[in-house]
């Protein structure tokens, strides 16, 4: 079984994660594009830190396919550590997106990979949030990796 | 599979005993139906691993530079030249030389050309024979690809691998800042489309001074995907997005709307 590790990578984005991204959504949606190619996918690092409300537990995350209508399913993966969980938007263009999903980390670091299930562009829209273990939402930051 | 005799013949490369980390290279020669050199290598630098190789096959390697990282492989080939194709997994080109009117089992000698090794491909294929290897690379302490490596890469023949340079160039330091534009600036020009648009990308992730104008070349691109690059990286650009409500592409023009939506409720969009 391949095994896919992330550990270096993850020490790399860390250094953006910590320098800031020019232009972070406050909102914690994340906008973005999928190039035409069928492999194209968005690679971002979330890392969750304590704003005052207490240290990030786990991070929810949700993608919406967003119009045009068009044949590519948008999925969102979520890796941290050892643990994988993947959603897709079914219907592209519709009021609801994919399943929401929860993953609980072991570290503070979240790589969050967008892609698509055929060739065609695509525009996608997620959620994402840090939240502590009772809930609450706590710091929350995002750098885009690989964008295509 | 029944009825066949194996017999293994196992070459051990270090010395019995030897520490936990000298244990990693060995080339094992197991026999089926057919002889097979297996490779076994972890947290290894991969000269070291070439000169194993080397002393254990009697074929010479030649190189002039190669990354310094460790890797871990495993390689199963029935000829060294499938071992080493194995090894470098089609990130260095390899020049063999066989004795003329030799059967093609066993080279001569070996060169090892312009490598280019991808962190981002770092796996760890566990416990199972591959004729694949997936190395297992650590670039350096940030993680980052050694630029004279990305500068080389810029000029590829293959566009994957130049698009991929292009794309790796933005995370470069600062200190770099002249020599990364100037190519990133060269690559907006490139013939292939998605080497275009990692350069729109590489520009406006590094806050370049040319980014502003990047983007508003890109979106005169013949290709969408070069245009839809443009919108998704045009940040507050809103002159830029009401630009794009005209492009003759679906996906490009509701992008662009859906920004300036946003844009309008007052959220802060990237």
């Amino acid at each position: 079984m391949t095994h896919i590790i992330f550990k270096n990578v993850l020490a790399t984005v860390t250094v953006f994660g910590v320098l800031g991204y020019a232009g972070g959504a406050s909102a914690h949606e994340q906008y973005g594009a999928l190039g035409k190619a069928a492999s194209a996918t968005d690679y971002y690092q979330v890392t969750c830190s304590d704003d005052g409300n207490g240290p990030g537990d786990h991070l929810f995350v949700q993608i919406k396919d967003l119009a045009p209508v068009a044949k590519p399913m948008v999925s969102i993966l979520v890796v941290n550590g050892l643990q994988a969980k993947n959603a897709t938007d079914a219907v592209d263009g519709n009021a609801t997106g994919s399943p929401g999903l929860n993953i609980k980390g072991t570290t503070q670091t979240y790589a969050v990979l967008v892609s698509k299930t055929a060739a065609g562009a695509e525009n996608y829209f997620f959620d994402y949030h840090c939240l502590t273990a009772n809930g609450s939402h706590t710091g929350t930051d995002i750098y885009p990796f690989q964008n295509q | 599979m029944s009825g066949y005799k194996v017999r293994l013949i196992c070459l051990l490369l270090l010395p019995i005993g030897a520490g936990a980390d000298e244990q990693a290279a060995r080339v094992m020669l197991s026999r089926d139906a057919a002889t097979s050199w297996r490779l076994e290598v972890r947290q290894q630098p991969l000269p070291g691993v070439l000169k194993t190789i080397t002393e254990k096959t009697g074929v010479p390697i030649h190189y002039s530079v190669l990354p310094q990282a460790l890797i871990t492989a495993t390689c199963v080939g029935a000829t060294v030249k499938q071992v080493l194709e194995c090894l470098f997994n089609k990130k260095a080109d390899l020049v063999f030389r066989y004795k003329n009117n030799a059967a093609q089992n066993r080279p001569e000698e070996v060169w090892v050309l312009g490598t280019n090794v991808d962190v981002e491909q770092a796996s760890i294929l566990s416990g199972a024979e591959t004729q694949h290897p997936i190395p297992d690379m650590s670039a350096g302490a940030d993680g980052t690809e050694p630029m004279d490596n990305l500068l080389e890469q810029v000029k590829a023949d293959d566009p994957v691998q130049r698009a991929d340079a292009v794309a790796r160039l933005s995370a470069e330091k600062q200190s770099h800042d002249g020599t990364i534009d100037s190519v990133l600036v060269s690559a907006l020009s490139d013939k292939n489309a998605e080497v275009r648009a990692q350069a729109v990308f590489a520009l406006a992730k590094r806050e370049s001074g040319g980014a502003p104008a990047a983007l508003q070349h890109a979106l005169q691109d013949s290709d969408a995907s070069v245009r839809l690059m443009a919108v998704d990286n045009a940040g507050d650009n809103v002159a830029l997005l009401q630009q794009a409500l005209n492009d003759s592409d679906e996906t490009v023009r509701a992008y662009a709307a859906t920004k300036l939506e946003k844009f309008s409720n007052g959220a802060n969009v990237q």
